[in-house]
């Protein structure tokens, strides 16, 4: 291991997506000296795979393509001169906010005052025979490889959930010249907005509801697949099979918190399945049961890119605060307007469900902190 | 039965009657504590201490001649390492700091840690250095003053049986735990349990240090 100086920041931002990038310019904004870490070769995190066109209120950019929010938030970024630490990967989180991190030339560590955890989802995996062939992959692999790589991952796509990943990356699959024979779904209805499967079915394809991926075939990659239909217990219809040539599963069963560094880190958790799973407790000012680290966007509950955003806003001014650069009725305030921004998009049906599950982690936060008192 | 701990050992007149759960109580007139490092958490007179323990491991190598190894690096005790049938190599070791009996549950491991067991890796491996560690995890054991583990009826209770005790790892629980498994059924092990007689400290009231990692016992357990 290298035994080189530790680089002492105020704030490390571990993650440049949406959540990220949006924090390191806020506590930026304040005179911070932040420094923004990303494994990949380019800040932007899922934003520059979505070339779909946001959902919500005008002033959360609804209409606007995902990229161009993307393109605003680097140009920015760069404007206020963040250091973005990138194709560099943090392996560790210990004791002190001492962050380990690995890039081509080494291993190091940095050192941090405060620390942001913004990195986001991974997805969930789905097993089934031949779930490992090649050919079967998560949905947000195959939309990074058309959208970001320009690479087909195959001609012929069986695409496994309708939630909004499924049927966005199933159109945009289509959209890149692939055939997207079937998508399956296990519940009795579509999962995600309506119009995004609206798309789907004036393409002519077909939605089968109530039913699951039973097997995938091939020698060395993937060649077949087989749906059937299932029961209310999940349980396979014998007679219901059908089978289809395919070169491509996606799998679009949902996304969970990537939260590693702060299981690392010793905080609190709590299993909230309207969040996707395990997410770490925190309060008002997205700051986790361990003093002075801070999590925003998908990691602290499964939301979308806007909510990420409003969220990484939040850590990074309550972060900048802590640091005593910014007077407090100014965070007040700049947080308050996070705060709206978050309630107004956690709107609806859906929303309400979210923010329900948001108010369980505030609230269990708050009897860990008084635990400790 | 997960994420149900066991708070007591029901007994009466020396009798094992159940154990009360943090979800109710289980009536039975047999029970085997197999918790290891917890195992005096239940039964404070038995002298099984717990002892916290670091591994890592790297990712997959080609099949190398690696061996388990016990040796003295920079004044500290360090040992084991195997190569499992994918490649990876684990090295295990104590912590290099001492901690109190309360620390040895400590699950995280702090940087210092791992840069320690990294450098037991390349000092005794060099040709290792440059192959990435992919995890690290700590664990907490059981150690006994005499390095054998308790396994087979505990002397002071009808119907308790203990399998615990093992400070090395988990490499002699299958067959200890096979024994105690037919001591219990049929009262005839097929091998004799008598050297790992969960009661043999009885009486000795062994001071344990307040402090203590595995190079501390050691040398504790030296001039016991």
């Amino acid at each position: 291991m290298s035994s080189r100086a530790p680089l002492v920041c105020d704030l490390a931002v571990i993650g440049a997506g949406p959540a990220g990038l949006t924090a390191a310019i806020e506590a930026s904004r304040t005179g911070a000296r932040v420094a923004l870490i990303d494994e990949n070769a380019r800040p932007g995190g899922q934003l520059f795979k979505q070339i779909h066109k946001f959902f919500g209120s005008e002033e959360h950019r609804a209409g606007v393509r995902g990229f161009r929010i993307g393109e605003d938030l680097l140009a920015e970024a760069q404007r206020l001169r963040i250091e973005v630490m990138l194709n560099t990967a943090v392996w560790g989180l210990f004791e002190g906010n001492e962050i380990g991190i690995v890039r081509a030339d080494g291993v190091g560590v940095c050192k941090a005052r405060r620390v942001i955890v913004a990195t986001g989802a991974t997805e969930n995996p789905l097993a089934f025979p031949g779930w490992t062939l090649p050919g079967v992959m998560g949905a947000g692999a195959a939309q990074t490889m058309i959208n970001v790589n320009r690479v087909l991952p195959g001609r012929r796509c069986l695409m496994v959930g309708t939630g909004n990943v499924g049927l966005i990356v199933a159109y945009q699959l289509l959209q890149a010249g692939a055939e997207v024979v079937a998508l399956v779904e296990g519940l009795p209805y579509v999962g995600g907005y309506h119009v995004h499967a609206a798309k789907l079915r004036r393409a002519g394809v077909p939605i089968f509801t109530r039913h699951t991926v039973v097997r995938a075939r091939g020698d060395d990659a993937l060649q077949s697949a087989t749906i059937a239909q299932v029961d209310q217990a999940w349980r396979v219809l014998p007679g219901t099979e059908r089978d289809f040539d395919v070169d491509l599963i996606a799998l679009a069963v949902g996304l969970r918190p990537q939260a590693d560094l702060c299981w690392m880190m010793g905080c609190a958790f709590q299993h909230v399945p309207a969040l996707g799973g395990h997410a770490p407790l925190h309060n008002e000012d997205m700051e986790t049961t361990v003093a002075g680290v801070y999590v925003a966007g998908d990691i602290s509950g499964i939301e979308e890119a806007s909510t990420a955003m409003e969220e990484g806003r939040l850590a990074g001014v309550a972060a900048a605060e802590s640091l005593g650069l910014v007077p407090a009725s100014e965070a007040a305030d700049l947080k308050q307007r996070a705060r709206e921004a978050l309630d107004a998009l956690r709107a609806g049906s859906y929303g309400e469900m979210r923010r329900a599950a948001k108010r369980q982690l505030l609230d269990l936060w708050s009897a860990a902190h008084e635990g400790h008192h | 039965l997960t994420h149900t701990p066991v708070e007591e050992i029901l007994l009466r007149n020396a009798v094992v009657q159940g154990v009360r759960t943090a979800r109710g109580v289980i009536e039975t007139d047999t029970v085997l504590n197999a918790t290891n490092g917890w195992a005096a958490q239940l039964m404070p007179d038995l002298d099984v201490v717990p002892l916290r323990a670091v591994a890592i491991i790297t990712e997959p190598v080609p099949q190398l001649r690696v061996v388990p190894f016990e040796a003295v690096l920079g004044g500290q005790v360090v040992y084991g390492s195997t190569q499992d049938a994918k490649g990876n190599i684990q090295v295990g070791g104590p912590p290099a700091g001492a901690a109190s009996r309360e620390g040895q549950f400590r699950e995280r491991v702090s940087l210092r840690e791992v840069r320690a067991n990294v450098s037991i890796l390349t000092t005794l491996f060099p040709s290792l250095a440059d192959v990435n560690v992919i995890r690290c995890w700590a664990g907490t054991m059981g150690a006994t003053a005499d390095g054998l583990p308790c396994v087979g009826p505990w002397p002071q209770v009808k119907g308790l049986h203990v399998c615990a005790g093992f400070p090395n790892g988990m490499a002699f629980a299958p067959i200890l735990s096979k024994l105690c498994a037919e001591n219990i059924a049929t009262g005839k092990p097929t091998m004799p349990l008598d050297p790992f007689n969960p009661g043999r400290f009885l009486g000795r009231n062994i001071q344990w240090p307040a402090e203590y990692n595995y190079t501390v016992l050691a040398e504790f357990l030296a001039r016991l």
